[in-house]
């Protein structure tokens, strides 16, 4: 199993501890930490060999967007890039149409649920999925024995929740007749939660603020074969996460003395192990 | 070149009558499963049948929403489910899982199958995509322009479905789980419990807020119609009999006269009036000139408000006593100028003078919602006709 990571800030980047990074392209990503240019990409790439360099192309893209997009994407394919996480399916078509080699990760957020879905992108072309977040554990289990794409697994990040094309944050401090902020903690009075709330150039993106701890759910992904676990730089001394998580895997998820040391991250597990409910009522 | 679809919502099978009685092309309607409106009635297998046979005999289609985004549990039975449907006469599904759509497509070459805008499909490769996979239907993310649209339509070639009416999503559709990180309940499996709509606190003198006004297109069916858009679709399954039959019936009076060159300015600004009172919200055209901006969205929380003029559905009518039969909504008392309308577009100017109990007994006021009343009148209209104020 391998151990991807998002960095804050391209500063941070430090491939000692893990098989890869995700980085966001500029002005072809949202929900996204820090962004990096095509060049600094290639520079990445270069500096790294050996590590795995997945981007991210996960814009929801308009017609204005294609003609960027195609050029992108093929001087990605000509790159020693991993995969491309893509949301917009004009990426699969576009690597239809331009033959590109580059390998691509499913990556549509809320989308990817379950095994049927992720073997149809799988016989699209798409080698690899990222599955949703608001899978149980035992659902991403059930989906990592039963299909044939590759998945990854979200395991230590603020969850990103929701993407708006619309300035949220511009529009709510223009009604308050303020100078906009770009983030802004909000709260939800029933729940008594906190969510950050993150504007850029295309749009306005939900997070929740509670860190979601899944090292307890390394070993068992682990042990069913996952190929991939995703972490964020979301918190304090992720280095040090990052390492611990490094050599857990090392030895075969063994340690357990790592799922006791980081129950100290919080006990919120976001859906690992809480189902959403959808049927309110039944039908009379 | 036949004319534009008018697409509006039936949460149940009377709403689909009246939808389609009031002038629609087709209805969309969810079944008791896969559908994004768990909390709606939803149609039985039989209620399916008996409404794709109503509309088949007025010319009229029935499409099933079948978009939510299903997890492993809920895939078991959805291919029987979707011969069963077949087999009441559905003309086509809605989707949004892609694994779908290979399934009907196999399966039923005389039957549709139209891309949600759950997948928020905004562009020409993606439609593209879908079109290659055997999709005959794109229901455009609400995100997208007039000028995309048509560039859409020119390059693909493919069916378009736009959403002309009725509330809107702050985020792409289904590009948000906000339902299920602040109430469990899941978005995009037909849970949604419009979290767009709650004010949360933050460091600001005031809520946070992010609710939007909702659509209101009808300044720009010509647009529509010329850009070459197949089908403009109302949004609301569970609205009442009273807004579907103003809406659907303003709608079609639009495009008709659109057609036939006999929309006069004057007839617009009142179809455009009866929209806007009936609509519990302010409107705006959103995306379609524009990027959407300050103007389209609320700061105050939660704004509804409540439509009072719908006074009733006419049910019958007594030929002894020449009176119309109705079933009241809200209150009315002798003297109220109304307007009672009718599917086929008749309408008559009424002032109420006396009401009458079922037992034609006299009452002051009609004050009591569901009662059965009965008001003098020379004529018997036809089944759901309603009476409002004016």
């Amino acid at each position: 199993m391998k151990l991807l990571v998002e960095f804050n800030d391209k500063k941070n980047i430090d491939m000692t501890y893990c098989d890869g990074v995700i980085l966001s392209l500029e002005n072809y990503s949202v929900t996204g930490k820090d962004t990096y240019s095509l060049e600094e990409i290639c520079d990445i790439t270069n500096k790294y060999q050996g590590k795995e360099i997945f981007v991210s192309l996960n814009k929801n893209f308009f017609n204005k967007d294609l003609e960027g997009l195609r050029e992108v994407l093929l001087r990605l394919d000509k790159m020693n890039i991993k995969g491309i996480f893509f949301y917009d399916i004009a990426v699969l078509q576009l690597k239809r149409e331009l033959n590109l080699k580059v390998d691509l990760v499913w990556s549509q957020t809320h989308m990817v649920n379950n095994y049927k879905t992720c073997d149809y992108y799988f016989e699209k072309g798409v080698k690899y999925a990222l599955l949703g977040k608001e899978l149980t554990l035992e659902e991403i289990i059930e989906i990592i024995k039963k299909s044939s794409i590759i998945s990854m697994v979200e395991v230590v990040s603020r969850a990103s929740i929701a993407f708006s094309k619309r300035k949220l944050l511009t529009n709510f401090y223009h009604d308050l007749g303020k100078d906009p902020q770009k983030e802004l903690i909000i709260h939800e009075k029933v729940s008594n939660e906190n969510y950050i709330v993150k504007e850029k150039k295309d749009g306005t993106a939900f997070y929740k603020e509670k860190l979601t701890n899944g090292t307890s759910i390394i070993k068992d992904l682990f042990d069913i074969g996952c190929s991939y676990i995703i972490m964020r730089e979301d918190l304090e001394e992720f280095n040090i996460l990052l390492k611990d998580t490094y050599k857990y895997i090392e030895n075969n998820c063994q340690d357990e003395s790592f799922i006791l040391k980081y129950k100290k991250l919080g006990d919120y597990t976001n859906f690992f192990f809480k189902k959403t409910i959808y049927k309110v009522k039944k039908n009379g | 070149m036949g004319r534009i679809e008018l697409l509006a919502p039936a949460g149940d099978l009377e709403r689909l009558k009246v939808n389609l009685l009031y002038g629609a092309d087709s209805v969309y309607i969810g079944g008791e499963s896969y559908g994004l409106r768990a909390n709606a009635t939803n149609f039985t297998l039989e209620e399916i049948k008996e409404g794709c046979s109503f509309a088949h005999k007025l010319g009229k289609k029935v499409f099933l929403t079948l978009n939510i985004v299903f997890h492993n549990e809920d895939m078991e039975d959805v291919f029987s489910y979707i011969d069963k449907v077949v087999e009441c006469g559905i003309d086509a599904f809605i989707v949004s899982d892609a694994f779908i759509i290979s399934y009907i497509k196999k399966n039923y070459k005389n039957v549709e199958v139209h891309l949600s805008t759950q997948n928020s499909t905004s562009n020409i490769d993606a439609v593209k995509y879908f079109k290659n996979e055997g999709v005959d239907r794109v229901v455009l993310a609400r995100e997208v322009g007039k000028n995309d649209i048509k560039e859409i339509i020119d390059e693909t070639g493919i069916d378009i479905e736009v959403f002309i009416h009725g509330a809107m999503c702050t985020c792409y559709s289904g590009r948000c789980a906000l339902s299920n990180y602040v109430t469990n309940r899941d978005a995009n499996r037909g849970g949604c419990a419009q979290v767009c709509r709650f004010a949360f606190s933050c460091k600001e003198e005031k809520d946070f807020t992010f609710a939007t006004k909702d659509l209101n297109m009808a300044k720009y069916i010509k647009d529509l119609i010329d850009i070459g858009v197949k089908s403009l679709k109302i949004e609301g399954r569970m609205r009442s009999l009273y807004y579907l039959a103003t809406v659907i019936g303003s709608y079609r009076k639009i495009i008709d006269g659109i057609y036939d060159n006999t929309l006069t300015g004057k007839e617009f600004s009142i179809l455009e009036e009866r929209l806007k009172k009936v609509a519990n919200r302010e409107t705006s055209s959103h995306y379609f000139l524009k990027e959407a901006d300050y103007n389209d969205q609320y700061y105050t929380g939660r704004v509804e408000v409540s439509n009072q003029d719908y006074l009733g559905l006419i049910t019958g009518y007594d030929k002894e006593n020449n009176c119309l039969v109705m079933v009241e909504r809200n209150y009315f008392k002798p003297g109220d100028k109304t307007e009672i309308f009718t599917p086929s577009g008749k309408t008559y100017s009424y002032v109420i003078d006396k009401i009458y109990d079922k037992d034609m007994n006299e009452l002051e006021v009609a004050r009591h919602p569901e009662e059965v009343l009965k008001l003098k009148f020379p004529l018997e209209l036809e089944p759901y006709s309603m009476i409002r104020l004016v």
